[in-house]
C-alpha cells in the first residue's frame, strides 16, 4: 500500500488508504462545503416604503427664519377632491405628500384657516429596484414648483431628491 | 515528530490558518530514516512535484439554476504553476439574473475575468492550501422592460429601464483549496472576499446583480465557488 501512494497520488486505493488515515482533511472539508450551495431564500417583502414629499411650513418673524405651525388644515390632490390626505388638523408643522408616479406634476390643494392655497410640483420619476422580494419603488428628483399665493408668500425646494428616507423637500413660506 | 506536525497542520487546516510549507532542506534530514506511517506522505511532494498548466471549470454557477432558475453562469479557470508554490490564475465567464414577476422584468447580463495569483501554503502530494489575490473586471448590460407600481394614493405606474451597459471592478481576497482525487483530476473550493473598487452608484438599482461580483446592495460581499479541475501532464 505504502508503495502505491509512494509512486504518486494517482490511485483510488491510494486515495481511500489516504483517506482511511485521516490525511485527506481537505476532502472532508471540500465535501462539506457543497451544501451551501443550493441553499435557496424565498423571502417576502415585508415592507415596500413608499416615498413621499416631505414638507415644512416656516414664517419669517423679526427677520429670522422659523418653524411656524397652521391650523385648520386640510389637504387632497387636486383631482382627488374625493380623498382627504389631512383633514382640519391643528397646530400642523410639517405634512408628506404622495407624488403622481403616472404624471410628471402633482397637484395638492391646501385649507387652512386663513384661506386655500394650490401648490404644482413637476418631477422627474425615477423607478428603483429595491429587492428581488419587493420589486420597483418609485423616486422622484423635483424640478420645479408653482403656487398660489393667498396664503403662502414662496415655497422653496430644499432638496430635490424624493427617496424612502424622511427628508423635508419643500419649505412652504407663509 | 512528523506526526504531530501532522495533526498540527490538521487542526490549522480546519481552523483556516495558513501553514507555512516545509522546505526541501527542512525535509531532508529524514530522508535517510526508515519510512513508517504518516510519514510516508510528507515526503511525496519532493518526488510529485512538476510544473504545469490547470484548466477547470466552476460547477457552483451551472448548478445554480437548480436553486434559483433566475440565476445561471458558466465559468472557465486556468492556473499555471510560475515555481513550487506560485500561481498565476485567471477566471473568467458568463453569468446572467433573469428576474421575470408579476410586477416587473429586471435583466442583468454580462461577462467577467479575474487575474489574479495564489499562494500556496502546504505541500502534500499536489495539493494546494493558500491564499490568492484577485482584481476583477465585469462588463454587463441592465435592462427592465416592464416595472408596475401598484395604485396608492394616485394611479399606477407602469414603465420600463432602457438598456445600460456598466463597466465594474473589484479586488477579491480568495481562501484556496484543491486536491488531486486522481491522476490529473482535482478538485477544490475557493472562499471570496470581494470589494467593489471605484464604486457608482446606479440610481436605479438599490440592489443589483454583477457578473463575476455577485448580487447585493452592498459593495462587499462574500463569495464561494466549488472547481473540478483538469492538470495538463507535462513531461520534464
Amino acid at each position: 500500500m505504502f508503495k502505491i501512494c509512494r509512486t504518486g497520488f494517482n490511485h483510488l486505493s491510494c486515495f481511500i488508504f489516504k483517506s482511511a488515515y485521516g490525511r485527506n482533511i481537505i476532502l472532508v472539508l471540500l465535501t462539506m462545503a457543497v451544501f451551501p450551495v443550493f441553499h435557496s431564500c424565498t423571502e417576502e417583502c415585508e415592507f415596500k416604503p413608499l416615498s413621499m414629499a416631505g414638507v415644512d411650513f416656516h414664517s419669517v418673524v423679526n427677520g429670522t427664519d422659523q418653524a411656524t405651525s397652521v391650523d385648520s388644515l386640510s389637504l387632497r390632490g387636486l383631482g382627488r377632491e374625493d380623498s382627504l390626505l389631512y383633514s382640519s388638523r391643528d397646530n400642523v408643522i410639517s405634512v408628506t405628500l404622495p407624488i403622481n408616479g403616472s404624471e410628471d406634476v402633482s397637484a395638492f390643494i391646501i385649507d387652512t384657516d386663513k384661506g386655500r392655497d394650490t401648490i404644482w410640483l413637476s418631477y422627474k420619476v425615477i423607478p428603483r429596484f429595491l429587492s428581488r422580494e419587493c420589486g420597483f419603488i418609485l423616486n422622484f428628483e423635483l424640478k420645479d414648483s408653482k403656487h398660489t399665493a393667498n396664503i403662502f408668500d414662496s415655497v422653496v425646494i430644499v432638496n430635490k431628491d424624493i427617496t424612502t428616507f424622511d427628508d423635508t423637500n419643500i419649505r412652504i413660506y407663509h | 515528530m512528523i506526526r504531530i506536525s501532522g495533526y498540527i497542520i490538521s487542526l490549522l487546516l480546519l481552523t483556516g490558518i495558513p501553514v507555512q510549507a516545509q522546505t526541501d532542506t527542512e525535509t531532508e534530514p529524514f530522508a535517510e530514516q526508515p519510512v513508517t506511517g504518516n510519514e510516508a506522505f510528507s515526503r511525496e511532494k519532493d518526488t510529485t512535484y512538476y510544473p504545469g498548466i490547470r484548466i477547470g471549470v466552476n460547477l457552483v454557477r451551472p448548478l445554480m439554476v437548480f436553486a434559483d432558475p433566475a440565476r445561471f453562469g458558466i465559468e472557465g479557470v486556468l492556473d499555471i504553476n510560475m515555481g513550487p508554490d506560485y500561481f498565476a490564475v485567471a477566471e473568467s465567464g458568463f453569468s446572467r439574473r433573469n428576474l421575470d414577476e408579476p410586477d416587473y422584468h429586471l435583466k442583468e447580463t454580462g461577462f467577467f475575468l479575474r487575474l489574479g495569483a495564489d499562494r500556496n501554503y502546504y505541500s502534500n502530494f499536489n495539493d494546494v492550501v493558500g491564499v490568492g489575490a484577485r482584481l476583477g473586471l465585469s462588463l454587463y448590460n441592465r435592462s427592465a422592460p416592464f416595472i408596475s407600481v401598484e395604485p396608492g394614493y394616485w394611479d399606477g405606474y407602469t414603465g420600463a429601464l432602457s438598456s445600460e451597459t456598466f463597466l465594474r471592478q473589484w479586488a477579491e481576497v480568495v481562501f484556496v483549496l484543491k486536491t488531486e482525487i486522481f491522476t490529473n483530476i482535482f478538485m477544490g473550493w475557493n472562499l471570496r472576499g470581494k470589494l467593489l473598487l471605484f464604486d457608482q452608484e446606479d440610481e436605479h438599482l438599490n440592489e443589483r446583480f454583477i457578473p463575476g461580483f455577485g448580487a447585493g446592495e452592498t459593495n462587499s460581499k462574500l463569495g464561494f465557488d466549488f472547481y473540478l479541475y483538469y492538470r495538463i501532464p507535462v513531461r520534464e
